[in-house]
């Protein structure tokens, strides 16, 4: 395995300067950004290795406005990576615990609009992963038509009816969910405690 | 029918960084942060190819720290900012954050739960005594553990949640490799077990028979993540330790850390009574191994009685001591309360006692036959199972607790 920064045969102080002035400008964006896709315990992993390929890649950065939405597609792309590396792990780990009686509900106070968020949100995970992720950069990151198109790497149209059909898609998913759960109010949630 | 405009406005107000109270860039956050970058980079260096020369490595590592250097001062900086700017930020409920996750982890997070086995056991032993559990081919007898709780809140003990993990291989045995042990290949049939945990002789070290087994290292627990079936039938070596009274007496060093604090923990308002009566029935014992010794002979002068009303909580060890009188939920449960006292991390194995040999070879292992016992660990050797319960004895434990084997008998 090679690492970039050691081809250019010497350590300049200048790059890491320039990278700490980086972390410290993109450390908060870029960890929101892993925090809206990955739970809560690979945030710090996802964030690290983003901010790994950042290092190693540090003569890519571009200047300007665009600098920002190349870290973010570093980040998708670290992310997409975990998700493809994790998802087999997954499968085959899992948790064990024991209770003592019924399912158990973790059942935490839900604010108002709990369920709308949740309803919400089960929907957006119905959508395919560009659909989904272009309606998270447009919703979560407020990036407009084009900085999505920079980030996900596709052209500037293909964006926009990407956009375009992501919110229908996730209106009627939404749609679809929420007429489910209305017609079944002995959900699973409400089970035994 | 909600509007696509509508509909956005929503995902908008459930960004889970706007809705969750966590806040990147806290001091010790960024701190770390910037150590684990650092180290990752390390890591890479040091797995490039041996024909890396040293001098083209060593000067990135010492630029790597340097950098690290300003990391940390950047993300100090950033966390000053942060730490007044998210004051207004509110707090909202951690399920709208959890359930943001892609898929993938949304199944991960949802745990394979299973009753607790140890409040199963009276029913099991009344309602369904003659009912066979499941069906043993094995050369020794044993007694067929399905896993140990952990976590004792006063009023029952739990497993705490446990990483299972990929069951194809070799897996980890639950003591140290240098005691001597007796490896034993046993099969065992299902037959009418309700749950996940999977019997097996203590230790497991490797499983066959089905896709579906996972093993948490940490209890040494077989599980069947969908669920035993009816029929289902698979083949575990195991190596069962011949731990010996002079090296327990001699592993006598008290443990420390999260281990210890994980395996000695009892709720703060433990009974001062039961913690008074634990030193004092093990007063005369020099080493730890005496002290598991007399608590387990202590215990094995009551009398055993089914009829005790089931339970295993504070309360009922009160009773419990006080009627000198009740069956293994009692006898383990209080054991190893009382061991955490001395100091002796515990946990509460849950399984079943031998069963019956029949002319096929096999045990049939009956309802009558569920039981309970503690483990107690001990450094440098592992965790060492010990027999409080009057009228039981696991045959593979007799050199060193003493009891000898016995299990239930006739009905009930």
């Amino acid at each position: 395995m090679s690492v970039g920064r050691d081809t250019a045969g010497a350590c300049h102080s200048g790059d890491d300067a320039r990278f700490a002035e980086l972390y410290a400008r993109w450390y908060r964006p870029i960890w929101e950004y892993c925090s809206r896709r990955v739970a809560a315990d690979s945030v710090d992993d996802a964030v690290a290795d983003t901010f790994l390929a950042v290092w190693r890649r540090l003569d890519e950065v571009p200047v300007g406005d665009e600098a920002l939405m190349w870290a973010y597609r570093v980040a998708y792309r670290v992310i997409g990576h975990q998700w493809r590396s994790s998802a087999r792990r997954r499968r085959l780990h899992g948790r064990l615990r024991a209770v003592d009686s019924g399912p158990m509900v973790a059942d935490v106070e839900a604010p108002p609009d709990g369920d709308q968020f949740r309803l919400v949100l089960a929907a957006l995970a119905r959508l395919g992963d560009t659909d989904a992720e272009v309606l998270r950069l447009v919703a979560w990151e407020q990036l407009s038509i084009a900085d999505v198109a920079a980030v996900v790497g596709i052209k500037h149209d293909t964006a926009r009816q990407r956009l375009h059909r992501a919110r229908q898609n996730l209106a009627r998913e939404y749609g679809r969910l929420q007429s489910h759960q209305s017609s079944s109010p002995a959900a699973p949630t409400g089970g035994a405690r | 029918m909600i509007t696509e405009d509508e509909v956005m406005r929503l995902l908008e107000r459930a960004d889970p960084v706007r809705n969750s109270g966590a806040v990147p860039g806290t001091a010790a956050a960024g701190y770390v942060d910037a150590v684990r970058t650092r180290s990752m980079i390390v890591t890479l260096i040091d797995t490039e190819p041996r024909n890396t020369e040293p001098s083209r490595r060593w000067p990135i590592i010492i630029a790597t720290a340097a950098t690290v250097v300003a990391i940390v001062v950047g993300a100090l900086v950033l966390a000053a900012r942060d730490n007044a700017a998210e004051t207004e930020i509110p707090a909202a409920p951690p399920t709208v954050a959890a359930s943001t996750t892609t898929p993938t982890t949304a199944a991960a997070a949802a745990p394979a739960e299973v009753l607790s086995p140890l409040t199963d056991i009276k029913v099991q032993m009344t309602d369904r005594s003659e009912a066979v559990v499941f069906v043993v081919s094995s050369p020794t007898p044993s007694y067929w553990r399905m896993t140990a709780l952990d976590d004792f809140d006063g009023r029952r003990w739990s497993l705490s949640d446990t990483e299972l993990d990929d069951a194809s291989g070799p897996l980890p045995q639950g003591f140290e490799p240098s005691v001597d042990g007796e490896t034993v290949t046993q099969t065992f049939e299902i037959t009418d077990l309700v749950g996940a945990l999977l019997p097996a002789a203590f230790s497991p070290v490797r499983v066959e028979g089905s896709d579906d087994i996972r093993f948490a290292a940490e209890n040494s627990t077989l599980v069947a993540v969908s669920g035993t079936t009816d029929g289902l039938s698979y083949t575990v070596e195991s190596v069962l330790p011949r731990y010996d009274v002079a090296r327990l007496r001699a592993a006598d060093a008290p443990v420390t850390g999260d281990f210890a604090e994980r395996y000695l923990a009892l709720p703060a308002d433990f009974p001062t009574e039961l913690a008074d009566l634990a030193r004092e029935i093990t007063a005369g014992a020099t080493t730890r191994y005496d002290q598991a010794i007399a608590l387990q002979n202590w215990f094995r002068g009551f009398a055993y009685d089914l009829s005790f009303q089931a339970g295993q909580s504070q309360t009922d060890m009160q009773e419990f001591v006080n009627e000198r009188r009740g069956f293994c939920e009692q006898f383990s449960s209080t054991y190893a309360a009382f061991a955490r006292v001395l100091g002796l991390p515990s946990r509460v194995a849950v399984g079943f006692t031998p069963g019956e040999l029949h002319a096929d070879g096999r045990y049939y292992v009956q309802g009558k036959h569920a039981h309970s016992w503690p483990e107690i660990y001990f450094d440098g050797v592992g965790w060492v199972p010990f027999e409080p319960t009057p009228g039981r004895g696991n045959p593979a434990t007799e050199q060193y607790t003493g009891a000898a084997a016995a299990q239930a008998v006739g009905g009930g």
